[in-house]
């Protein structure tokens, strides 16, 4: 019972809010223009919590995205040119790049994938501030591109393929047994550090993606591109009741819910005009609401 | 007859739709040692933990010591002087050995709320020196020790306020044969001394060892009682299931039979510290017996041949194609398969679906293109549990929810599912009950005759008499002795060569 | 029961959120309760006008000054003040403006954190046919201040006139007999340091001083600290230094590796950029000479020029562009009045009286750089009531 409850508090929290904000903002909720502001808001986060959903799944958190959001960013954008197709896939390289050493640091270094994921973090904050300040980093025609069927298309063929990857296939599957077991999953066969290194591969490849939607959104390169995005993609998950320590109880769903959360809570209070105060308050309050309910502390407690 | 200690007549236990002990009815003499043994979930644990006090029973009425008998808890029992050990860790992590001795007892220790360290290590020190725990230190924290020395300290702890009933449930299985040894010792050394034991157990061959008296259950209801000379597995197992066991238990046939090829070989394998210089080849459709004690490296000498343990030297061919089994992953794609003794942590994925647990290893073969497609899973599944007999509701149920027999069920079908030409298996019926263990037998013998090899390491003697083709012992990390199946091996023998 | 009471607290929840959007706050009316469901009036039709704030935060000194005073301004003049605050990237502003502009936000005020922003949210609002107005930031990149100029909806631009500030500091020196400095500059892609190391330079160039060296600025105390270092190992006929910043740990930094160096106290001097922690300090020590700090007034002039453009006043037809000059403080005593009276929230310098005469139909930009050209000491000397 309580398990059930647990599975679909973060879907009731999605409805609940969505329904008290569209009654309560006289249809400024729902209105089209509102609607497409909180799809482009989110993408970025969305994107990024694709490939984050992988690495989570095995039972490990991706601290990285931000300064590989920013390191892939400056990079790409010194060698491209300002070639958006270039800049694109430039993009997805450093982003596997960056996941690449993070994986590697944490595998053959043996050092906790959060501590892996922090050094690649100030790493490659600190190359971007270095490169951005050095030089103006616009890019004015990335912004031709940030238009509501662009974001559509790219959040619809990452989610879809990350969905069938995670659900579908070996490298899916096998994130989930690795974070429900390591041990039984090393004894059924499974190349932990193989498997390992592909999610944060993939979790690279959406980094990398996340970084191009962010160039687009925001015109330019700054020393704060990508700010923060390891955070804001944990409180998304944890939002959509991603369990903490991974394992077969991951769902690609938590994406979307936990996203779509997020980004709808924030346009909501803005439309409400709450007190800019009680703001931070309301946040925490609801996250830390939803996050104590969707714990799964029975996974904790050890047979007999 | 001796005096009745405790006496709990027409005792009913229900959890919620499960009727757990049906009408059952059960004297405790002085001096006495009594056996409980039936199948999982004929009651036997319910029983007893209802006369330790750790829940209160539905109906029924116990009487201790001639006055009536409510217990509100373990420790209220504790203080009337019952006590009881069960199979789980019963010290808790974050006190130190004496604390952990005198738990919920630190009042005699202390004054204005302030507990005397001093005085409560010395109490300890005296109780751990009267049950050979000379070696312990009272002022470490527990966590220090090892869960065999741990589950001695939690005994010496029963016994240090002399009880008048012993409960001893299913306390043997995870020890190790000096484990057992002790506590053997102890329950002979209360006998003396007037106290009743209790004895809940799987292994047979105990029971029959100690006990004066043995009660069978079977689901929930009494079945019998049986003393003396009547105390022996056969009679035991037959009451326990109910049903003459086809004849066989073990396997059929007296001769070592496999043939003549070679399917592994293992050549002078070592790891450092554990065991070293192991030689042995497994022939096509032989069942390869691994003896010795628990401590000897078996285990891990098994987890290496698998590929999980990175040898110090030596190595390990599958003779077809001439592979060396260097990862875990290179094993499993040649067909080689392996199932740990520590079912729950090491074999099964517990959150997780039986479905999923079954073909965890399989996928490749399920693939369509490029996707597993869950129809395929769940087909898989469903005709490989069908194929164990796992008793579950379906497939998309928790592995977790399972009993213990079930549980290895789903272990094996897993690694049938793979089409494994070779098994290595640790401790295969450990733990198991009586009807499971007969199953897992007989399909073991189904896979020597198809030619399917299978290596296993038992730490009961009468299993690898009754299975294997042939027994190797290993004692302190080296091979010792070779034996050949035959009808007149007996433990003896084997405890020679392993001790 | 668990699930129960669960339920419970997540609506008891929402009804609190609820009940916080509706309670009237500072410039704040109820969103919906006004509006019974029905009527069809607008926000901009016969409600007060929304203004949208995207603003970096309310805690440190200028962040919560600028909100209590504009706060008080839309009180005064009778319109709703809608925050969106904590976004430093140019993604989470335009973030920011959608979201106000779909809560009926008639313009939008913004600090752009990065010279796109400018651009991006130019886009947004004039896709929304909202005005907006910025401060404290110049537009350096062309293809951006020509299409951003171009913006019909754009009103006014005000931004730090750091260049004769700069020049006033070294003036200071140049007053004190000084002829040798090292500087101290800033990074050459951000606007505002660009003025700022020109001002230094031709300073020092108009009043006949040498810069001896130079090293870039950085938040990072580590460098400064080694700048400064090297710059007293490499220049010991150095006798003063100029800075182009003292924010972020920087004029902290300067002065401890002063006062550490060994160096008698107060044989160098520092004329740095912007006010820090322990100014006064090194005032009376003697080792700081030149101080400056104060752009709230910026802030307040846009955002009041855009309420104005809001009511249907239009003061021009392209974009209003104005400077400011940060007050210059040169001693002790100035610096004291500055700490007190200047970005302290609860002192209220522009009286309401004065916030009313600067909206209206006969409201010229010469108004609005009178006010900014009046920013000085004695101007806030006079505003609270001193001598």
């Amino acid at each position: 019972m309580r398990k059930q409850f647990r599975k679909i508090v973060p879907l009731a929290g999605l409805v609940i809010l969505i329904a008290v904000f569209s009654l309560t903002t006289d249809g400024k909720f729902t209105s089209a223009n509102n609607i497409r502001s909180i799809i482009m808001q989110s993408a970025i986060v969305l994107v990024a919590a694709v490939g984050t959903v992988f690495v989570m799944a095995h039972n490990n958190l991706d601290f990285s995205l931000g300064g590989a959001c920013a390191f892939s960013s400056v990079a790409a954008y010194l060698i491209s040119g300002g070639n958006m197709y270039l800049f694109f896939i430039l993009c997805i390289v450093f982003g596997v790049l960056c996941g690449l050493l993070t994986s590697l640091i944490h595998i053959k270094g043996r050092v906790p994938a959060f501590m892996a994921g922090m050094c690649i973090m100030f790493a490659g904050r600190g190359i971007a501030q270095t490169a951005v300040a050095s030089r103006s980093m616009l890019l004015v025609s990335a912004t031709k591109l940030n238009n509501l069927w662009v974001f559509i298309a790219i959040i619809a063929v990452v989610f879809t393929i990350g969905f069938i990857l995670f659900n579908y296939t070996k490298i899916g599957k096998y994130q989930k047994l690795i974070g429900t077991n390591p041990k039984a999953a090393e004894l059924s066969g499974i190349s932990i550090s193989k498997y390992k290194m592909l999610a944060f591969i993939i979790s690279g490849v959406t980094v990398g993606i996340a970084a191009w939607l962010t160039i687009i959104r925001s015109g330019s390169v700054s020393a704060n591109t990508g700010l923060n995005l390891e955070i804001d993609v944990l409180l998304a998950l944890s939002l959509g009741g991603i369990p903490m320590s991974g394992g077969s109880a991951t769902k690609m769903r938590s994406v979307f819910i936990g996203t779509l959360i997020y980004f709808i809570l924030n346009n909501g209070l803005t439309l409400w005009g709450l007190n800019a105060n009680y703001v931070d308050i309301v946040k925490a309050a609801f996250f830390l609401f939803t996050v104590t309910i969707s714990i799964d502390r029975s996974q904790k407690t050890l047979i007999e | 007859m001796e005096e009745v200690v405790l006496r709990a007549k027409n005792m009913f236990k229900d959890f919620g739709a499960t009727k757990a002990v049906v009408d059952v009815t059960i004297e405790v003499r002085k001096g006495c040692v009594l056996g409980l043994v039936g199948e999982n979930g004929s009651g036997k644990s319910t029983l007893s933990s209802m006369i330790a006090g750790v829940y209160p029973p539905t109906k029924g009425e116990m009487t201790y010591l001639g006055k009536e008998y409510k217990p509100k808890s373990v420790l209220d029992a504790r203080k009337s002087g019952i006590q009881y050990l069960t199979q789980e860790q019963g010290t808790i992590d974050g006190m130190t050995v004496a604390e952990n001795i005198f738990l919920g007892e630190e009042a005699q220790f202390s004054k204005f709320g302030n507990v005397n360290m001093r005085k409560l290590n010395q109490h300890a020190r005296e109780i751990l020196n009267n049950n050979g725990l000379d070696y312990v230190d009272p002022s470490k924290p527990i966590e220090y020790y090892s869960f065999e020395d741990r589950k001695m300290i939690e005994t010496a702890r029963s016994l240090s306020q002399q009880p008048n009933i012993l409960i001893i449930d299913e306390t043997t299985t995870a020890l190790s044969q000096k484990g057992r040894d002790r506590i053997y010792e102890i329950i002979a050394e209360q006998k003396e001394k007037g106290t009743a034991v209790v004895i809940i157990s799987h292994a047979l061959d105990e029971i029959e060892m100690l006990c004066d008296e043995v009660m069978v259950l079977r689901d929930g209801a009494y079945i019998d009682t049986i003393r003396g000379d009547e105390i022996n597995p056969q009679i035991m197992r037959q009451k326990m299931i109910g049903r003459e066991l086809g004849g066989l238990y073990y396997r059929g046939d007296v001769e070592s039979t496999y043939e003549e090829e070679v399917v592994l070989s293992v050549e002078n394998l070592s790891v450092g510290g554990l065991f070293s210089g192991i030689s042995f080849d497994l022939h096509k459709g032989e069942i390869l017996g691994i003896g010795g004690l628990s401590e000897c490296g078996m285990h891990e000498l098994l987890k290496t041949v698998f590929g999980a343990i990175k040898p110090t030297s030596g190595t390990v061919r599958i003779i077809e194609g001439g592979i060396h089994l260097t990862s875990t992953a290179v094993s499993v794609k040649n067909k080689v398969a392996y199932i740990p003794k520590d079912r729950d942590k090491e074999s099964l994925f517990q959150a997780t679906s039986i479905k999923d647990n079954i073909v965890a290893v399989s996928l490749d073969n399920l693939k369509t293109g490029m996707f597993i497609l869950p129809k395929a899973e769940k087909k898989m599944a469903n005709e490989e549990a069908a194929r164990m007999e796992v008793k579950m509701q379906n497939v998309e149920q928790l592995a977790s929810d399972l009993s213990g027999g079930n549980k290895q069920k789903v272990v094996l079908a897993k690694w049938l599912a793979n089409n494994t030409k070779i098994f290595i298996m640790d401790c295969p019926t450990r733990g198991i009950d009586v009807g499971v263990k007969a199953k897992i037998y007989k399909l073991m013998d189904d896979l020597k005759h198809q030619g399917i090899s299978i290596l296993m390491v038992s730490e009961e003697m009468i299993e690898l008499i009754g299975m294997a083709d042939r027994i190797i012992t290993i004692k302190g990390g080296k091979q010792t002795r070779e034996f050949i199946r035959s009808a007149n091996l007996t433990e003896a023998d084997i405890i020679e060569a392993i001790v | 029961m668990k699930k129960l009471i669960s339920m419970f607290l997540i609506v008891a929840m929402l009804c609190t959120f609820a009940a916080c959007g509706s309670s009237a706050d500072a410039g704040g009316t109820s969103p919906s309760s006004s509006n019974p469901a029905g009527d069809t009036t607008t926000d901009s039709g016969t409600d007060k006008y929304k203004i949208g704030m995207i603003w970096y935060g309310n805690t440190d000194a200028m962040g919560g000054t600028f909100y209590a005073w504009a706060n008080r301004a839309a009180e005064v003049l009778d319109v709703e003040l809608v925050w969106a605050l904590g976004s430093y990237t140019t993604a989470d502003e335009l973030a920011d403006c959608e979201n106000l502009i779909n809560a009926g936000c008639d313009a939008i005020y913004f600090i752009p954190m990065d010279t796109a922003a400018n651009l991006q949210l130019g886009n947004a609002c004039q896709e929304a046919g909202v005005f907006w107005a910025i401060s404290n930031r110049d537009i350096i990149d062309k293809e951006i201040y020509e299409a951003v100029y171009a913006n019909p909806y754009f009103v006014t631009h005000i931004y730090d006139n750091s260049y004769d500030v700069c020049k006033d500091m070294v003036k200071v020196l140049a007053d004190e007999g000084y002829t040798k400095v090292c500087m101290i500059s800033g990074d050459p892609t951000d606007a505002m340091m660009v003025d700022r190391n020109a001002g230094f330079t031709d300073g020092c160039k108009e009043y006949g001083i040498e810069i001896l060296g130079t090293f870039q600025s950085s938040t990072d105390s580590a460098v400064i600290v080694d700048g400064v270092s090297n710059f007293l190992t490499l220049y010991p006929e150095m006798e003063a230094i100029l800075a182009v910043s003292g924010t972020a740990g920087v004029g902290e930094a300067i002065i401890s590796t002063l006062e550490g160096s060994g160096k008698e106290q107060g044989s160098i001097k520092v004329a740095a950029f912007d006010t820090f922690s322990g100014n006064e300090k090194a005032f009376e020590d003697g080792w700081l000479v030149a101080s400056c700090g104060g752009y709230t007034s910026e802030c307040l002039v846009s955002f009041l020029s855009l309420i104005n453009r809001v009511k249907g006043n239009e003061v021009s037809d392209s974009v209003t562009t104005l400077t400011l000059a940060p007050l210059l403080i040169t001693s002790a005593e100035e610096m004291e009045i500055f700490s007190q009276y200047v970005d302290n929230p609860e002192v209220f310098l522009y009286s309401d009286e004065v916030i009313k005469s600067l909206v209206g139909p006969d409201v010229t930009a010469n108004d609005y750089q009178a006010i900014l050209d009046d920013w000085s000491i004695e101007f806030v000397k006079k505003a609270v009531g001193i001598e």
